[in-house]
C-alpha cells in the first residue's frame, strides 16, 4: 500500500522538479521566474493540442514517446522512489532498471532518427555517445551498492540500513550526481534552455515532436529526473529498514527537492562544458565509482 | 568516517586529476593538494614530535614550496604545454588499469589498505605522467608525484617506515635540484621551449626544431 502511495506521489510530483530548478535559477539571476507548476500547465496545454506528423516519419516516430514513457514507468516500479520499498522487486532488478532507462533513451533516439532530419541525427549521435560514457559510471556505482549490500535488488539494497558508508559513499554519491546531471541533460553537459544547434544534445532529438507526444516526452524527462534523483537521495539520506532510521516519505521528499535545488545552484554557477570536455567529466565519474568499488 | 581513508582517497583522486589534466596549472594544483594530503597522512602513526615535524616539512615542501616554484617557472616560460603522447581521455582508461594493478599489488603484499593501493597508484601515475607528457614541467611534476608515492608507501608500511621516509626526503631534495635546473635553463634561455620531444638532438649536430 505504501509502495503504491510512493508510486503515485512520484507520478504526481515529478513535474515539480524542473519547476523548482527553474525557480532556483531565476532566483540566482535576480528574476522572479516562472511558476513552480509551469510544467503542469505546459502538459495540460500540450495534451489538449493535436500532434503534427511529418510525411517522412513512420510508426517508430509515433511509438517513441509512448514506449519511452512506458519504460520509465516500469523503471519506477522497481525503484523505491519514496520513503518505502518499491512496487515490484526481484533479484537483479537493478540491472533491469538501468536497461529500462537505456530502452527509454533508445526509442527516443530511434524516433529522432526516424524523422530523417540530419539535425536530429546529430543530436541522437551525441546523446548515445554521452550516455555510453555515463553508463559505466552508473553501473559501477550500482556495483558498489550491490557489493556492499550483497543483493542485486534496489529494495534489498536500500532497505538494509545504510548499505554504503564513509569514503565509498562520498565517491559513489559524487559519481551518481554527475550521472544524474548528464542523464537529465542538465548544465555541465547540456543546457535545457538552449535551442542553439551547436550545443544541443537532448533537445535536438525531440524538436519534431508536438502536442501530446511532446507532453509525454516532457513528463518522461521529469520522471527520469525523479528516478535518478531517488537513487542519489536514498543513498545519501539515512533511510533504514530494520535497524535505525525512519522510513519517512517526508525525508525523501525533502531530499529530492534539496537535490533539485542543488541542481539549480550548479546550473546557476557553472557554464556548460565544452563538448570536448564532456567525455572527460563522465570518465572521471566512472573513475570515482571505480575507486569506490575498489575501496569498499 | 575514517579520515585516513578519506586522505588516501584524496591522494588517489589527485593522481587521476593529474593524469587527465591538460593544463600545467591544474597539474601543479593536483600535485599540491596531494602533497597536503600526504603531509596530513603522517598522523597515521602515533603522534610524536618527529611526526609533527615530518608532516609540517612535507606540507611546506610539497604543498607550498614546490607548487610555488613550479608556478614561477611556468609563468617564466612562454611555451604552451605540448600535446601529450597519450590522449587525455585515454589516460582515464590507463588510470583505471593502473589503479586495478595497484589494488592487486597491495593484496599480494598482504597490506591491503586503501593507502597501500594509493601508494602504488601514485608511483604508477607519476611514471605515467613522466612517459606520456612531453614538457619538462609535466615530467618534473610526474617525478614529484612519484616521490609522493614512495612517501605514501612508507606511511602505509606498518613498521619499516623511518628508512623509507628518509629515502623519500632524499628524493625530495633531488626534486628541488631538478626544478632549480629547469628554472636556470629557462632564465638563461638556453632553449625557447621545454618540449622534451624536440630536445632530442644536440643542437650542434642537427637543428632541433
Amino acid at each position: 500500500m505504501t509502495a503504491i502511495a510512493d508510486f503515485a506521489a512520484a507520478l504526481l510530483l515529478a513535474p515539480l522538479l524542473p519547476g523548482v530548478i527553474n525557480r532556483v535559477k531565476a532566483f540566482f539571476a535576480g528574476r522572479r521566474g516562472q511558476s513552480v507548476f509551469q510544467l503542469y500547465y505546459d502538459l495540460r496545454k500540450l495534451l489538449a493540442k493535436g500532434a503534427v506528423y511529418s510525411s517522412a516519419s513512420g510508426f517508430v516516430f509515433r511509438l517513441g514517446p509512448v514506449a519511452s514513457l512506458a519504460a520509465l514507468l516500469a523503471a519506477l516500479a522497481v525503484m523505491p522512489a519514496g520513503g518505502h520499498g518499491s512496487l515490484a522487486s526481484f533479484d537483479g532488478d537493478i540491472i533491469l532498471f538501468a536497461y529500462l532507462l537505456a530502452l527509454s533513451r533508445f526509442v527516443t533516439v530511434l524516433a529522432a532518427l526516424d524523422t530523417g532530419s540530419s539535425f536530429e541525427g546529430m543530436g541522437a549521435s551525441r546523446e548515445v555517445f554521452f550516455s555510453a560514457l555515463a553508463e559505466p559510471a552508473f553501473f559501477l556505482s550500482l556495483a558498489v551498492l550491490a557489493k556492499k549490500a550483497g543483493a542485486f535488488s534496489f529494495n534489498l539494497i536500500f532497505l538494509s540500513a545504510n548499505p554504503v558508508t564513509g569514503t565509498p559513499l562520498l565517491l559513489v554519491l559524487a559519481a551518481l550526481f554527475i550521472v544524474f546531471l548528464a542523464e537529465n541533460c542538465r548544465i555541465p553537459f547540456d543546457d535545457p534552455n538552449t535551442h542553439l544547434e551547436l550545443t544541443m544534445i537532448h533537445e535536438v532529438m525531440v524538436l519534431d515532436h508536438s502536442g501530446p507526444d511532446f507532453a509525454l516526452i516532457s513528463y518522461g524527462a521529469a520522471l527520469k529526473m525523479w528516478l535518478l534523483g531517488a537513487v542519489v537521495v536514498r543513498l545519501a539520506l539515512p533511510f533504514g529498514g530494520g535497524t535505525g532510521g525512519a522510513q519517512s516519505p517526508a525525508l525523501f521528499l525533502a531530499g529530492i527537492f534539496a537535490l533539485a535545488i542543488a541542481t539549480g545552484i550548479v546550473e546557476s554557477c557553472m557554464a556548460r562544458l565544452r563538448l570536448l570536455k564532456v567525455p572527460a567529466l563522465l570518465l572521471s565519474a566512472s573513475m570515482l565509482a571505480f575507486a569506490a568499488f575498489m575501496v569498499s | 568516517m575514517n579520515y585516513f581513508e578519506l586522505l588516501a582517497v584524496i591522494v588517489i583522486l589527485c593522481d587521476v586529476a593529474l593524469c587527465a589534466a591538460s593544463r600545467l596549472r591544474a597539474m601543479i594544483r593536483a600535485a599540491a593538494v596531494q602533497g597536503a594530503a600526504l603531509g596530513l597522512l603522517a598522523f597515521i602513526k602515533p603522534v610524536t614530535w618527529e611526526i609533527v615535524l615530518l608532516s609540517a616539512a612535507t606540507i611546506a615542501i610539497k604543498a607550498v614550496l614546490f607548487p610555488w616554484l613550479l608556478n614561477i617557472a611556468r609563468e617564466k616560460s612562454k611555451a604552451d604545454e605540448p600535446a601529450p603522447y597519450v590522449g587525455y581521455n585515454f589516460s582515464f582508461a590507463i588510470c583505471a588499469a593502473m589503479f586495478g594493478v595497484s589494488v592487486w599489488l597491495s593484496h599480494r603484499l598482504d597490506v591491503a589498505t586503501t593507502l597501500m593501493a594509493g601508494a602504488f597508484f601514485t608511483v604508477l601515475a607519476g611514471f605515467f605522467v613522466i612517459v606520456s607528457r612531453k614538457s619538462a614541467f609535466s615530467q618534473a611534476i610526474g617525478y614529484l608525484v612519484l616521490e609522493g608515492g614512495v612517501y605514501a608507501f612508507g606511511m602505509a608500511m606498518p613498521n619499516e617506515a623511518p628508512a623509507l621516509v628518509e629515502l623519500g626526503l632524499l628524493l625530495d631534495v633531488f626534486m628541488a635540484v631538478f626544478i632549480m635546473g629547469i628554472m636556470v635553463y629557462h632564465i638563461s634561455r638556453e632553449f625557447e621551449h621545454a618540449d622534451m620531444a624536440k630536445i632530442a638532438f644536440l643542437s650542434d649536430l642537427e637543428d632541433y626544431d
